[in-house]
């Protein structure tokens, strides 16, 4: 990821292009257009991780936006015009390409920084899957994929490699692939890694997709997960409870939440987060990538109907034989948000198993009240306990 | 209200309780916020009847239309085809979403941070007080913001009639193309739902009728650039409210019978406002039934507000449908046409509503824009910092204004808005 950053912020020397991008957005055809991708909401990560949130937050509110905006947005927007966060701000782009399949913020955010920036700006459409994806739909994202190509072409001033193309489609299914047998290893006793790994690990599947460095990075990390299964390693120290995570991390948290669960002996096994960047890997065919990339990228978990979601939950309730369910009420993602009560009633209806919400915010710790969470996931652990 | 009409709201599953405390609530509001304006056109006298009645007689005569076979569809958003509605011999109605009600329930269903018009919808059918929700024989949602989006999944467990509409965010030929599937398919979901298929000729007629009702907004909006103001923006909200609302030739005539009185109000320079009083443009965020808090804090404050950019005003009402067409095929492209020029401000890029605030400034003569923005509400929030700074370069000053439907904030909103109409004086 040194390595990336490197690239990416030496690019006007190196003489690349750099691409922002959305966190679900279509990226491989920037890599095999060897356009750098960037990540503002990887940025914003960082920047929770960081501590650097609030700080960056209220410069954005001090521009004007509103402290109810997606603390990603107002982290990075704050961070253009002042050089800010943990890496001194994000290369400069020569394009910004935003992909709605996330949340419509995105669409203002990006044009804003279109702006500000003076590049041109590409929107992939995909309409939000409520129950089936309809054909007027799928023609509908499959001609912006086809535009998506011709604005690539026009920035980069020349025609894209189709063989390139297909070979990166290829590696990129081939790492969706690894990263979810990555991810299936929580299946076992003790699990070998926690959801708080996952989001560590995370980095790379939505980087660096598209490229050999995150075969070999995922290859050498599920090879290590089947050591530590073989060893009996688990991944926190007493594992008596197995719970699922839904929501983005809360980034600033991360380490006291891992903690604060393993401390009573729960190992959170997995999440609708990092899994949500292989969600749709049946919908990708690697033998005709770009037309499937219509499919794939509209049907992503984020951009599903409440009773999908809910049924992927349910999914991964079975899959990683977990005995509660731990929401993140997400003061900052409206998608993720919204339904979760819902999704809660349903798991509760058809699983029974105890759930718990708790209200914060994936970036701005202003929204984070430490000992009112910890008492709810006192209670919570309380409800597991027969 | 004229008649007891509790039997009624009885039969339609209303919490008479709750709903006796909702009217009385929009009784005594309607009191102290229309009826105490001075020298109002009497021509208001027909809306001050609809709103007394709004779920009385108009709730009797929409029930007398489905004893006769006719169906009732209600919508929340502006990208609903009234033209396709009543080519199939139904009714629109805008379903209620202008008020905080029963939002302790609301809130077991959606985050708090979801916006006052999305929480007041659902607090109208869990606290049971909608007749026009619990009257509609079909409910249609639409994929405008994330919010929408996503409440209309819990919507969908609360009614058995919901039909949601999808809505492009980009405006390109492809876009065009899938708001037009759409459209054919909600043509093909509401001939079905009313077993009356639409033709030409029923299709032209409904063009028609919905144009005259745009035309008449559109004279009375005309009427306002007189200075001194004829009505005040408050009335004139409330005429775009009822828009929604009412019959639509009824509708039509009675604002064109307030327009011929303002009429005369202008040639004699008879205003509801001293003349050269500060005129506001507000933009962003719709009002709907009864969100009547900023205006009537912007117009106790010294200032009159000449025009709304909103979709209750003249985003909603400003483009007529073309009638040329001679097939419904051709009539369909002609409403697609219409609506995908909404410049709602979940399309990106969206330029042309920028635009159409620098127009309207300079159309209505005013002085200022206010900008309002529902808590919450990301597009228009994030849309109103450039739309703040594009007029600010054309020396038109704007105030951004963040609220909801509580009236806690109303001394701190005072305080903001006499300062900026003093600042236009």
């Amino acid at each position: 990821m040194t390595a990336y950053y490197i690239d990416a912020k030496t690019a006007a020397d190196t003489g690349k292009k750099v691409a922002w991008i959305t966190s679900s957005g279509p990226v491989e055809p920037l890599i095999a257009m060897d356009v750098i991708p960037v990540y503002p909401e990887n940025h914003g990560t960082m920047i929770g991780a960081s501590k650097m949130g609030v700080d960056l937050c209220e410069k954005a509110e001090a521009m004007g936006y509103s402290r109810d905006m997606c603390s990603y947005a107002r982290a990075d927007i704050a961070c253009s015009p002042t050089n800010g966060g943990p890496i001194g701000g994000l290369p400069r782009p020569d394009m910004l390409v935003c992909c709605n399949n996330i949340c419509g913020t995105v669409l203002k955010w990006y044009e804003i920084q279109a702006r500000y920036y003076d590049v041109p700006l590409f929107i992939l459409d995909t309409p939000v899957i409520h129950t089936t994806f309809s054909e007027a739909a799928r023609t509908y994202v499959r001609h912006q994929v086809a535009d998506y190509i011709v604005f690539l072409e026009t920035c980069c001033q020349k025609k894209m490699d189709r063989d390139r193309m297909a070979e990166v489609g290829r590696l990129s299914i081939q790492e969706q692939k690894l990263w979810q047998s990555v991810l299936d290893t929580a299946v076992n006793r003790p699990a070998p890694m926690s959801a708080f790994d996952a989001f560590f690990h995370l980095a790379l599947i939505v980087t660096l997709r598209g490229t050999q460095t995150a075969i070999d990075y995922y290859t050498l990390l599920l090879q290590e997960m089947r050591e530590r299964i073989d060893a009996g390693i688990g991944a926190v120290p007493v594992e008596r409870w197995h719970l699922l995570w839904d929501n983005l991390p809360v980034w600033y948290k991360t380490k006291w939440l891992s903690d604060t669960f393993a401390s009573r002996e729960a190992c959170l096994v997995a999440d609708t987060y990092t899994s949500a960047w292989c969600s749709s890997l049946q919908y990708m065919d690697e033998t005709d990538f770009l037309t499937s990339m219509a499919d794939g990228y509209s049907r992503i978990y984020l951009n599903l109907g409440v009773d999908q979601m809910a049924d992927t939950v349910i999914g991964m309730i079975d899959h990683y034989g977990v005995q509660g369910l731990v929401m993140h009420s997400n003061r900052s993602c409206k998608p993720y948000s919204l339904g979760q009560y819902d999704i809660q009633k349903i798991v509760q209806k058809k699983r029974g198993i105890p759930t718990l919400i708790i209200e914060a915010d994936m970036v701005d710790a202003r929204n984070f009240s430490e000992a009112q969470i910890e008492t709810r996931i006192d209670a919570f652990m309380e409800m597991l306990t027969p | 209200m004229s008649e007891d009409y509790r039997e009624m709201w009885q039969s339609l599953g209303l919490d008479l309780a709750g709903h006796d405390a909702l009217l009385g609530v929009l009784g005594g509001a309607y009191q102290d916020i229309f009826l105490s304006q001075k020298n109002r056109p009497a021509g208001m006298a027909y809306f001050d009847f609809v709103m007394s009645e709004v779920h009385g007689l108009r709730i009797r005569e929409l029930l007398d239309e489905k004893k006769a076979g006719r169906k009732i569809i209600g919508s929340y958003c502006v990208f609903v085809p009234e033209e396709i509605v009543l080519a199939a011999n139904a009714t629109l109605v805008g379903l209620c979403s202008g008020a905080d009600f029963a939002m302790s329930e609301v809130e077991k269903l959606l985050p708090r941070n979801t916006c006052a018009l999305i929480k007041s919808s659902f607090g109208f059918k869990l606290g049971k007080v909608c007749p026009y929700l619990e009257s509609a024989d079909m409910i249609v949602g639409e994929n405008t913001c994330d919010g929408k989006k996503k409440a209309y999944e819990s919507l969908g467990h609360l009614v058995d009639n919901l039909y949601v509409m999808d809505l492009p965010q980009v405006k390109s030929d492809h876009g065009r193309a899938l708001l037009k599937s759409e459209y054919l398919r909600f043509k093909t979901e509401v001939e079905n739902l009313t077993g009356v298929a639409i033709t030409p000729e029923s299709l032209r007629e409904a063009i028609q009728t919905v144009n005259k009702k745009r035309a008449a907004i559109h004279r009375l909006s005309a009427l306002r650039k007189a200075d001194p103001a004829p009505i005040s923006g408050l009335d004139a909200l409330l005429a775009n409210q009822v828009f929604f609302y009412d019959n639509p030739a009824r509708f039509t005539d009675s604002v064109n019978k307030i327009c011929d009185e303002l009429e005369t109000r202008v040639a004699e320079k008879n205003g509801v406002f001293p003349a050269k009083a500060p005129r506001i443009l507000i933009s962003g965020c719709p009002m709907a039934v009864p969100n009547w808090k900023l205006p009537f804090v912007i117009e106790t404050s010294g200032a009159v507000i000449v025009g709304e950019e909103s979709c209750v005003g003249e985003r909603g009402t400003r483009n007529l449908t073309a009638e040329s067409g001679n097939s419904v095929s051709e009539m369909m492209d002609a409403i697609v046409d219409r609506y995908y020029q909404v410049d709602c401000a979940i399309f990106t890029p969206n330029p042309d509503r920028l635009n159409h605030i620098r127009e309207m400034a300079a159309a209505y003569h005013a002085d200022g824009v206010i900008h309002y923005g529902l808590q919450f509400c990301q597009p228009y929030l994030m849309e109103s910092i450039p739309v703040e700074k594009a007029l600010e370069e054309k020396n038109i000053p704007t105030l951004r204004i963040e609220t909801d439907y509580s009236m806690e904030d109303m001394g701190q909103l005072k305080t903001r808005i006499e300062a900026f109409v003093e600042q236009l004086r």
